[in-house]
């Protein structure tokens, strides 16, 4: 469960106070399928990085769990990405110079990767239909291909929630479509919650629960 | 295109291994700036270690104890003359060990080809001013003459011409030079008709044990059987035949009191100064060599010569640590929104850390094994370039030089794998301390 209080996040402009996020109150349960919609520049990024554990409020508390990662160490913060957090990015993120296999493996890669990961990252890449495409590199995927090999990588560690910053940004009305069914399906299968970032309302309105931002408030929920 | 075998290898080296071969173009560029270095730094130490071995080999050919030369005034060792009493005045000189006659000339083999002739003309011609001064007074060893005689003829003339030298084998044994250096055969027993050569020489002419050879001097023409080789450490007395006293004065035409010069070996703890003092005091129309002074300023310019190279090296080291660090950094600006990727996903900075260090330790090590194969090769490849980039400059026998050592391998491993790694991890150092949030919004 994520539980956001009085989260307020302001950036440091020269002299200018930029508003990231602005007492963002927020109770998300286990096995949501959620978007946040905005438009651009509203804090949309702001608040999915806060709920990540990328960056840190101004103010506010961030718990996951009932823990108040706000006051985590770095190092701390960094297991609880690993072990219950997945991210997926507008621009995917792979590695360019590894294969599909190999970047859905990346995240266990400084722990070692076991039988059981190897294993479980094939199955995830052969339900996502890239059952030929294992050892090909990104360069020689389609964007939809490679958003499929992020959210891969993303369960690889079976998050207990998925953090997607516009998943669909880079893909056309079908690829983006069929993400967004995989990830329901993942949803419903798996249990894991899912935050999506989008300002595409066809996106959001396959989602159950959608929160609107507006200048870094939340408008509507 | 892609073989299906490489899905089972998933650990963090393989990962470097993978960003290496995958960014070809960046791995060799720093390939190819630490394997410069290290072949630069290889290079230039093994010409020191080589030069520096020289001029011990030619201290050693003079004993144990520092000497002192004494010649006939104006024509050196190779046209100078002195009568033999000389020496008995001089072996009464308080301070004196031994006083040793020899005979020199530089005299021509016939019916022999020397494969590889080597003139000190040459060498100062190429090495400039450092290698000239260093070869000079190695000629001037030999005497004042040799110098200005080399200089008179012309390279042709110099190939087969060798050092003619007479010695006293008994004298010489006491000495501890000629017949105490040989590595093949003994010294010869006869005094007439016995010959023994420097290995260089036999390398050259392929003339071994066993062996007639002609030696020529001005009209006079002799044989001589060769009974042994020896090592002196000299390349100009290396290069060289002894034969008798008599059959050197026989050929030089000279008399049957007179030698060329008088090698002088004072006491222990006696100055060879003090020596030449006294022989200069004593004897009239002698000139004398103080070998002691003259190695001392041999080693002088050869620290003089190496404060160059540690200059160069040093350069060279800085300008290969900063490329080094200047392609990483660029690959780091290139990778940040990688590093910040996996920082996201639950990287820790050791982790990131880790990954950029096995890569450039990789590089580092590789880079550097490459550098010094290179740097060994240097020398073969600079002998086989001048000929075809400068057909008219003769081509030092750098490959003769230059002495590749353990301590310089183990430098040059040292230097290149510190600087390779060091160049690494700085940059990444940076890269990992970055906020994810910070790395994605680089662009
Ligand atoms: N690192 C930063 N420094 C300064 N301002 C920032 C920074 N990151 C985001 N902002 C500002 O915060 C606001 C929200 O940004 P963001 O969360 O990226 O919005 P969205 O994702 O909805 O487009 C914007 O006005 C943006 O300019
Ligand atoms: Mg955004």
């Amino acid at each position: 469960m994520i539980e956001t209080r009085n989260v307020t996040k302001i950036y440091k402009l020269g002299d200018t106070d930029v508003i990231g996020a602005k007492e963002i109150n927020l109770k998300i349960e286990e096995g949501e399928f959620l978007s946040i919609m905005g438009p651009s520049g509203s804090g949309k990024s702001t608040l999915l990085y806060l709920i990540g554990g990328l960056d840190k409020p101004t103010s506010g508390d961030v718990l996951i769990d009932g823990v108040n990662i706000v006051e985590m160490e770095e190092r701390a913060l960094c297991e609880v990405r690993r072990d219950k957090i997945g991210f997926i990015f507008q621009e995917f993120n792979l590695i360019s110079t590894l294969t599909a296999i190999e970047n859905t493996l990346v995240p266990l890669i400084p722990m070692g990767v076991s039988d059981d990961g190897m294993a479980r990252g094939m199955k995830l890449l052969e339900s996502f239909g890239l059952k030929d495409r294992i050892d090909h590199l990104p360069g020689q995927l389609s964007g939809g291909q490679q958003q499929r090999v992020a959210i891969a990588r993303a369960l690889i560690n079976e998050p207990e929630i998925v953090l997607a910053d516009e998943p669909t940004g880079e893909l056309d009305t079908k690829s983006g479509d069929e993400l967004i069914q995989l990830m329901e399906k993942m949803n419903r299968r798996e249990g894991v919650t899912f935050i999506i970032v989008t300002h595409d309302p066809v996106v959001s309105e396959k989602t159950r629960r959608t929160i609107f931002l507006k200048d870094g408030e939340i408008v509507k929920d | 295109m892609i073989s299906r075998g490489r899905t089972g290898n998933m650990k963090m080296r393989h990962m470097a291994y993978r960003n290496l071969l995958g960014r070809m173009f960046r791995t060799i560029l720093m390939l190819l700036a630490v394997a410069i270095a290290v072949s630069l730094f290889v290079g230039l130490s093994s010409l020191t270690e080589g030069m520096e071995d020289k001029m011990g080999g030619a201290t050693e050919s003079m004993g144990e104890w520092g000497c002192v030369d004494a010649m006939g005034e104006g024509g050196g060792i190779f046209y100078g003359k002195l009568n033999g009493d000389i020496g008995r005045t001089i072996d009464r000189i308080p301070g004196v060990r031994y006083v040793v006659p020899r005979v020199y000339g530089m005299a021509e083999l016939k019916g022999v080809e020397l494969s590889r002739p080597v003139s000190a003309g040459q060498i100062s011609g190429i090495m400039g001013e450092a290698g000239g001064i260093v070869m000079e007074q190695m000629v001037g060893m030999m005497g004042g003459t040799a110098g200005k005689m080399l200089e008179g003829k012309g390279i042709a003339e110099l190939m087969n011409s060798v050092v003619l030298i007479g010695i006293d084998p008994t004298k010489e044994t006491i000495i501890n030079s000629y017949p105490t250096k040989m590595i093949e055969g003994s010294i010869f027993d006869s005094p007439i008709g016995g010959a023994i050569i420097g290995k260089m020489l036999a390398d050259e002419s392929g003339l071994g044990v066993g062996d007639e050879v002609r030696v020529a001097y001005g009209g006079k023409r002799r044989d001589f059987n060769i009974t042994g080789i020896y090592e002196v450490g000299n390349p100009l007395e290396d290069k060289g035949i002894a034969v008798s006293l008599r059959d050197a004065r026989d050929l030089k035409g000279m008399g049957r009191n007179e030698v060329s010069m008088f090698r002088v070996i004072p006491e222990p703890h006696v100055e060879t100064g003090t020596i030449g003092m006294w022989i200069k005091a004593k004897c009239r129309g002698v000139s004398i060599m103080d070998q002691g002074a003259l190695m001392e300023a041999l080693g002088e310019q050869i620290d003089q010569f190496k404060v160059y190279e540690y200059i160069v090296e040093a350069i060279v080291i800085l300008a290969s640590f900063g490329f080094i660090l200047i392609m990483t950094m660029r690959s780091i600006a290139e990778r940040t929104k990688e590093i910040g990727t996996l920082r996201a996903i639950g990287w820790q900075k050791p982790d990131v850390l880790k990954l950029i260090t096995m890569e450039s330790t990789a590089i580092a090590i590789v880079g550097t094994i490459l550098g010094i194969i290179i740097g060994i090769l240097l020398p073969y490849l600079f002998q086989a370039m001048m000929p075809i980039v400068f057909p008219n400059i003769p081509v030092p026998p750098m490959t003769e030089l230059t002495k590749i050592t353990s301590a310089t391998i183990i430098y040059a491993f040292i230097i290149g794998c510190t600087s390779g790694i060091i160049g690494g991890i700085v940059p990444a150092l940076q890269a990992s301390k970055m906020s994810p949030v910070d790395a994605f919004r680089a662009e």
